[in-house]
């Protein structure tokens, strides 16, 4: 098809983006060219019919009024802007406490590949919506394991576990954890673990023992491993301490054998939730979210979890 | 009204020194960003309408924590990307979808209570065609174009809330542009 020579200024002229003088031009020409009027009529009027159809879609799914009325309601008020104080404080007690356990273990029989042998747990509330015993925890309240044991937790804890050696490791979901023959044990586990720094330590986790090692991120369901950031996190920092260790280079993923068809689409969404709006795990796009277009079934909408298609 | 608008973070400042219904002009100035940048992605306007709620409750709560040197709307998109991803979490694949078209083009709009029925089924028609275009296209092409054409919003603000350079901005909408007039092309000479 042999097009008007003009025709490649039709883009320009609808984005406003041709200069004054072209476009005076242009708008000379389309009085002429009804090629170029068309076409020129035809793109104003999808945009409107688009812009029309959101439009109506919006006007009868507004909710300004529900917001405000759930926030009046349930009395909500912004919390304390903890996240930045949170982190420094998250970082400062676990330093504080390696620094502890390191010397104290100086003075401790020699390091097994493996330890366990648990003598103390420290447990850290990282989120200000974890409980212990269903109830709820300050962020950075800190307690001991004995104290409460058997622990039921909901969450995102920091846990400092002292045997022969120290080990410091997060871990972001539910379970009941209590010692068992010196190991610690995690049982109704439904969470993700990472070794955050100190020795590889020995744990079980619902009745089966598990190695936690450096850089190891493991989940024992699927559906856990987007909240390895708490909250806090994952709205403002997409450039805090930890997410470093989380991303989609870890060295190690660990999942049980029901998370392996998820967690490569998790790995994703995770390393995506971790450098945030701009950049895309895996396809090297900095497209807001997945790649890959809908599957056709549903208009408009991206095929559901499909976050790391290439 | 007002003398001068205040801008973002004058109003997140106000809301966080106890004016708290002050909150509501930011969800008016973002509502439909969030809105569309949902319903692009999401199988049912009940669910947008949800996680846009979600969205700015969850906002208003950790507002302190908002860094005000980024955009309001660049952080809004993260939270509301954020429970996208979890709530297609928790439906797992098997997400029923629905027919946004029809949802969203429903017989009873103020727009087409005085058309001829022929009208209001070649507007539908076309409405859907278009619809399927946009969704031919790739993400990082459609969002920067879903936000000029149904936002409206300048290049510039475009670039800032997606953290990309201007010039990729518009050269995105642009090549989303050309795919779209060939495949509206292709279109006609089928229909
Ligand atoms: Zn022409």
């Amino acid at each position: 098809m042999k097009r008007c020579p003009e025709n490649d200024k039709i883009l320009l002229f609808c984005e406003h983006e041709l200069s004054e003088v072209e476009r005076a031009q242009f708008e000379l020409h389309i009085q002429t060219c009804s090629e170029c009027r068309e076409e020129v009529k035809q793109i104003s009027s999808d945009d409107s019919l688009l812009r029309e159809g959101v439009e109506e879609a919006f006007s009868r799914h507004r909710v300004t009024s529900r917001i405000m009325q759930q926030i009046r309601s349930e009395k909500i008020e912004p919390l304390p802007a903890n996240n930045q104080r949170g982190w420094r404080y998250f970082w400062l007690t676990a330093f504080a406490l390696l620094t502890v356990f390191a010397v104290a273990s100086l003075y401790m029989p020699a390091a097994v590949k493996y330890h366990g042998r648990a003598t103390g747990v420290m447990i850290q509330a990282l989120t200000d919506n974890s409980t212990l015993q269903g109830a709820h925890l300050a962020a950075d309240q800190t307690f001991d394991l004995a104290a409460f044991e058997p622990a039921a937790l909901d969450g995102c804890f920091l846990f400092t576990v002292t045997a022969d050696q120290t080990s410091v490791f997060k871990i972001s979901g539910s379970t009941g954890i209590r010692r068992s023959e010196g190991l610690l044990e995690f049982f109704d586990t439904t969470a993700t673990f990472e070794l955050i720094s100190g020795a590889r330590l020995t744990i079980i986790v619902n009745g089966k023992r598990q190695q936690l090692e450096r850089k190891t991120v493991f989940s024992t369901t699927a559906a856990a491993i987007d909240d390895l950031q708490p909250d806090a996190v994952s709205l403002a920092g997409l450039d805090r301490p930890l997410t470093a260790s989380t991303t989609a280079e870890a060295d190690a993923i660990i999942t049980s054998d029901e998370a392996d068809t998820a967690s490569s689409a998790d790995q994703a969404e995770l390393a995506s939730i971790t450098t945030g709006l701009s950049a895309e795990a895996g396809t090297g796009s900095d497209s807001l979210i997945d790649q890959t277009p809908g599957s056709g079934k549903n208009p408009f909408a991206d095929e559901p979890l499909d976050l790391n298609g290439n | 009204m007002n003398k001068h608008e205040r801008t973002d973070q004058e109003l997140v400042q106000a809301v966080l020194a106890g004016e708290l219904e002050t909150f509501a002009e930011l969800v008016e100035r973002y509502e439909r960003l969030v809105f569309s940048f949902l319903l692009t992605r999401l199988n049912d306007l009940q669910e947008v309408e949800d996680i846009v709620q979600e969205t700015f409750v969850k906002a208003f709560r950790h507002l302190a924590s908002f860094d005000c040197e980024r955009r309001f709307a660049a952080w809004l998109l993260t939270i509301a990307r954020n429970l996208l991803i979890d709530s297609r979490r928790k439906a797992g694949r098997s997400v029923a979808s629905t027919n946004l078209v029809n949802e969203v083009m429903l017989t009873d709009s103020a727009r087409e209570a005085g058309s001829q029925p022929s009208e209001i089924v070649v507007r539908r028609e076309r409405f859907r065609s278009i619809v399927v275009m946009i969704q031919e296209l790739p993400e990082e092409l459609r969002t920067p174009f879903l936000m000029r054409v149904i936002n409206e919003l300048p290049y510039q603000e475009i670039a800032e809330i997606l953290d990309v350079p201007l010039q990729t901005v518009k050269n995105r909408i642009f090549k989303a542009r050309g795919i779209l007039r060939e495949k509206r092309e292709n279109y006609e000479k089928m229909s």
